[in-house]
């Protein structure tokens, strides 16, 4: 009968086979939590820009458009986001469960506490401002970032529903009537005869506002309440450029 | 060659600590596990001699080049146990012609039905040997390997949880369930038997 120990240790022997080193297990396990600590942290910010759009977004006109809170939900969320915390989460918990001791917790148990883990830092990425930054260095750095985004631009872009925003290029007072260019840079008309603003301020040149109303041909439109766009008095007191 | 007799007072993780530094104490931890192993490999798989004498032999090397890996923390069986599994279970994914029918010995199922396995042995008696091995290799690889480490290599918990690396919890389910399963299946073969 053959002695396998003996015969092993003859092949090790003979094949010249030893340990890996200690450092190679040390960096194998320490990469785990590196990339462990990365996808909670990048899940932490796709989490804060979650909060950051839905937040930002005009939650109250949805019923000047007929639309259901469920519907209107359903429109506004931030589905590219929700993918990347979704997937990040994912990686979260694959590389706790390939830690030394991560297979000893139950995946939800590992998937609920990264939520919570990312949805906390979030709300401090949120709280601080920095979703905001990364919100407008993506949306002037990356072509096309805002088509994929429903975000206020898009919300307050929908004219035939109703909703235009941009700013005042010129003021006919007289005639009830101010100019003004949308974020294709076209010019509007708009009617403000029958016009109620909302909040306490002035009609100037220049000034970002939105608009509640009714398209009355291609470039026309008559207002029924005027808004004016979400500046840096209104919000956390960064805010600047949209409407 | 070191002596027998010299690692036989140690622990395995004084061995493990030896074999860093001189590979010929790795003898007497291979020598420790070589039949326990063997029979572990043997039930989870059923291959022939040979092959789990070839499938063993790698397991001792890859255990070998991971032992910087080794947590003392954790126990050394448990470790070489996993990595035996994960090996086997791997060759027989690459290779099915591995897979043959276990025949456990009678000592084995003896053993299953006197474990707090709850298969009552009247129960046994009636069906028979044979005829319970036959069920116990239909099932699924799954809750077989939780079968052969909780009754018959008689791991706890904890241990099983570490070879499987699955949560504790989990064990238990996978347990109770096949313990639902046999039992089933073993209803069913009765009243096979009791139509033909």
């Amino acid at each position: 009968m053959i002695d396998i120990s003996k015969a092993t240790l003859e092949k090790m022997k003979r094949e010249n086979i030893h340990p890996r080193p200690r450092l190679y297990f040390l960096t194998k396990n320490l990469f785990f939590w590196l990339m462990f600590s990365l996808a909670t942290i990048l899940g932490g910010i796709s989490f804060g820009m979650i909060m950051f759009i839905t937040g930002d977004l005009d939650w109250d006109i949805y019923h000047y458009l007929g639309i259901s809170v469920s519907k209107a939900v359903l429109i506004s969320l931030p589905y590219l986001w929700i993918t990347f915390m979704l997937f990040f989460l994912f990686i979260t918990c694959y590389n706790f469960i390939h830690t030394r001791t991560g297979y000893r917790h139950h995946f939800i148990m590992i998937f609920f506490i990264s939520l919570l883990v990312s949805a906390i830092l979030g709300l401090v990425f949120y709280q601080y401002g920095w979703t905001e930054t990364i919100d407008r260095q993506l949306r002037s750095r990356i072509p096309g970032y805002h088509h994929l985004i429903y975000g206020r631009e898009k919300q307050w872009m929908q004219p035939a529903r109703g909703l235009l925003s941009g700013n005042i290029t010129v003021i006919d007072r007289e005639n009830s009537i101010l100019f003004l260019k949308d974020y294709s840079n076209k010019e509007w008309q708009v009617d403000i005869s029958q016009t109620r603003v909302k909040g306490m301020f002035p009609i100037t040149n220049n000034l970002k506002i939105k608009i509640l109303g009714q398209q009355l041909s291609e470039y026309t439109f008559k207002a029924v309440e005027i808004r004016v766009g979400r500046g840096s008095s209104q919000k956390r007191g960064r805010r600047t450029g949209q409407p | 060659m070191a002596k027998i007799s010299d690692g036989k007072q140690k622990t395995d993780a004084q061995l493990v600590a030896l074999t860093l530094k001189n590979q010929e104490y790795y003898y007497h931890l291979m020598k420790r596990y070589e039949s326990s192993l063997t029979s572990y490999i043997y039930r989870l798989s059923g291959m022939k001699r040979t092959d789990i004498q070839d499938i063993l032999q790698e397991v001792f090397i890859l255990v070998y080049q991971n032992l910087n890996d080794y947590d003392e923390n954790f126990k050394f069986s448990s470790w070489i146990y996993r990595i035996a599994r994960n090996y086997t279970i791997s060759m027989l994914r690459k290779n099915p012609k591995y897979v043959q029918n276990i025949s456990w010995d009678e000592h084995d199922l003896e053993q299953l039905i006197q474990s707090d396995f709850n298969l009552e042995e009247s129960f046994i008696q009636k069906i028979g040997y044979e005829d319970l091995l036959q069920i116990i290799n239909l099932l699924p690889l799954k809750y077989r390997e939780v079968i052969i480490l909780k009754f018959i290599e008689e791991k706890d918990y904890q241990e099983i949880s570490d070879i499987l690396k699955k949560p504790i919890g989990t064990v238990g389910t996978l347990i109770n369930r096949a313990r639902k399963i046999l039992s089933k299946e073993i209803d069913r073969h009765r009243e096979g038997e009791k139509y033909d």
